[in-house]
């Protein structure tokens, strides 16, 4: 008490001390202090390899094949200045084009057909839905071959067209699937509402339904892009020109030579994760603002 | 309510012309927009889905080679890699079962263990639980890189065991077999192991705070009640990340294309890279199409317990 009127800006840690000592009374002493323990673990296994692609990409190669030095000395951009005057930018071009167009395709597709699957009778439905599970759950290894062989069919062979008719194979049951899920949490009065009142069902869709749920096709495509993004082993087996890689596949042929120059690989990698990252935690902000869950609740 | 919908609604001037109720009746009330919605999914699906599918079963009985067409050859690409002659197809089945089920257990045990601490009223809770997730949203190739850089003669591992002087020579990890399996193993867990982490704190949150506090007044100790409450709440949940995890597990060939290449001398070279070596760079679709094929039952059986489990918590 003394502590918290003497330093207001303090009351922080009397809380904190407080939910401490309820915590030792509830799980003891020993668990909370294997808890801290635990976490500081935790954190270093996590953070660690990261923090470490960092600094190696700030490095002189003197730096890094020679003083191991841990934290470099200076700041040194030349590795991402050479990634980006060569190759690279292309390959980064060709990813955003490829998850753009791929995400498109998915969410306006799955998205209509979520909302079928939910809200309208007709025969088939259940075996679709179900459908959509099943082929959500193909891994790519069962696919990449026949695949190869479709798009080789279509004249699309190392085309960035190519990997963007593949590439819904991922995005597409995995958009309609979470769509579904959150459009069965709009309540159906609202739509049987404006259905009385002489809105046609599309109407429906497209005035109420869709507003509804923008926060939730947000979130929804960030997914989709980012596994569009993240996405290799389609890329790996139907390009294989220096102008039609994605980023993906780009990183990996750097490895190809005798040396490695490990401060242009960590830079690249830096550079790949970063959209990724933030689309991460811009669909978590949107999840834990509670936009999307229950955004229609009460 | 829904009569009154369908009166209302512009196709059912169209609707007419049918016999009024016996189309409908069998095709449900909605069947001609309904189809119209979700006919590109299907349509979308079945082109790059299904029919590929059917192509993978059909292509692993052919001889075909890139670029040129195939000659049906019944059993004799099954029976090739039962053979063994030419395609390690055994030893890749079993390193398959051995990554896979040694990285699913650690995942488990180190998914559990943090999401246990994520759910303890920690300081900066959220801070520490987005960024423990986030080896699981940067891409594989990334991981896997960075971790190629950490075991590498010039990353951290290497660098401290000159600095201290702990060996005699560095560990090449990627040359030696018995380095190399677990290395990737940890490289496999330690990407992995967020959305293990990710469940399971979503389902500790589901339970009741009740059962705790009646087992506490009960005097059951900690490790009891973890062992008592938690787990066994999070029966279901484990179960389904289990079959997931096993599933992206098992065929993800990217970060072992990375790390190791299935090296040294085939020791990390699971089914989904050898289908691809045999068929990519090996220009074999058919034989590479019938190890992919050879993944299926064990596929088939994990996606089946899924599925059921994911329509009985839907209904």
């Amino acid at each position: 008490m003394a502590v918290a009127t003497a330093a207001p800006r303090f009351r922080w840690l009397a809380r904190r001390r407080a939910t401490i000592q309820t915590q030792r009374r509830t799980i003891g002493r020993g668990w909370v202090i294997a808890t801290y323990v635990a976490l500081v673990f935790f954190v270093l296994w996590t953070i660690v390899p990261f923090i470490w692609m960092a600094l190696a990409s700030v490095k002189t190669n003197k730096e890094i094949y020679d003083d191991f030095t841990i934290v470099p000395r200076t700041l040194y951009f030349g590795h991402y200045v050479t990634l980006m005057g060569g190759k690279f930018a292309i390959w980064l071009r060709n990813s955003a084009i490829v998850s753009i167009a791929a995400t498109t395709i998915s969410i306006s597709l799955g998205a209509l057909g979520a909302y079928a699957l939910t809200r309208l009778r007709f025969s088939g439905r259940r075996v679709v839905a179900l459908g959509l599970v099943f082929t959500y759950l193909v891994p790519q290894a069962l696919l990449f071959i026949p695949l190869f062989q479709v798009v080789a069919g279509m004249g699309l062979s190392d085309t960035l067209g190519g990997l963007i008719l593949v590439y819904p194979t991922i995005t597409l049951p995995f958009c309609t699937w979470l769509l579904m899920s959150y459009f069965k949490s709009i309540p159906v009065e609202l739509e049987d509402a404006a259905l009385i009142d002489g809105c046609s069902r599309i109407g429906v869709l497209l005035r109420i339904v869709l507003p509804l749920s923008t926060p939730a096709i947000v979130v929804v495509a960030l997914f989709s892009f980012t596994q569009a993004w993240n996405e290799f082993l389609y890329a790996l087996v139907i390009t294989n020109s220096i102008s039609t890689r994605t980023v993906t596949v780009g990183l990996t042929q750097m490895l190809g030579e005798d040396v490695f120059y490990w401060g242009q690989m960590m830079a690249g990698a830096l550079i790949t994760a970063v959209p990724p990252v933030l689309m991460y935690i811009l669909a978590q902000r949107l999840v834990i603002k509670g936009l999307v869950v229950g955004g229609v609740k009460g | 309510m829904a009569n009154v919908a369908d009166s209302l609604a512009p196709s059912s001037a169209a609707r007419q012309v049918f016999p009024p109720r016996s189309a409908r009746h069998v095709l449900g009330a909605d069947w001609q927009l309904g189809w119209l919605l979700v006919g590109p999914v299907v349509l979308l699906v079945s082109a790059i889905i299904i029919y590929p599918f059917i192509d993978a079963i059909l292509l692993s009985f052919q001889e075909r080679f890139i670029g040129k067409s195939g000659t049906w050859v019944g059993l004799a690409n099954y029976a090739a890699l039962l053979s063994g002659d030419s395609i390690p197809w055994a030893k890749a089945a079993l390193t398959t079962l051995v990554i896979t089920g040694g990285a699913i257990a650690i995942k488990f045990v180190i998914g559990t263990a943090m999401a246990c601490v994520l759910n303890q009223d920690i300081p900066l809770r959220n801070v520490f639980r987005g960024m423990m997730l986030l080896p699981w949203a940067v891409p594989a190739v990334v991981s896997a890189y960075v971790w190629r850089f950490m075991f590498d003669t010039t990353g951290p591992i290497n660098g401290a065991i000159a600095n201290f002087g702990l060996l005699d020579d560095y560990l090449y990890f990627f040359n030696d077999a018995r380095l190399a399996l677990p290395a990737l193993i940890m490289v496999l867990v330690w990407a992995g192991t967020p959305f293990w982490t990710l469940n399971l704190l979503a389902g500790m949150q589901a339970i009741s705070h009740e059962l705790y506090e009646a087992a506490e007044i009960d005097g059951a100790s900690t490790w009891q009640r973890f062992l008592n409450i938690t787990l066994p709440s999070l029966q279901s949940v484990i179960i389904v990340t289990a079959l997931l995890s096993t599933i992206w597990t098992s065929a993800n060939l990217t970060p072992i294309f990375v790390l190791t290449n299935g090296g040294p001398n085939n020791a990390t070279m699971t089914l989904p890279l050898l289908s691809y070596f045999v068929a990519i760079p090996g220009h074999q679709l058919g034989a590479g199409a019938a190890i992919a094929m050879t993944m299926v039952p064990f596929y088939l059986i994990l996606v089946l317990l899924l599925t059921r489990r994911m329509l009985r918590q839907d209904s």
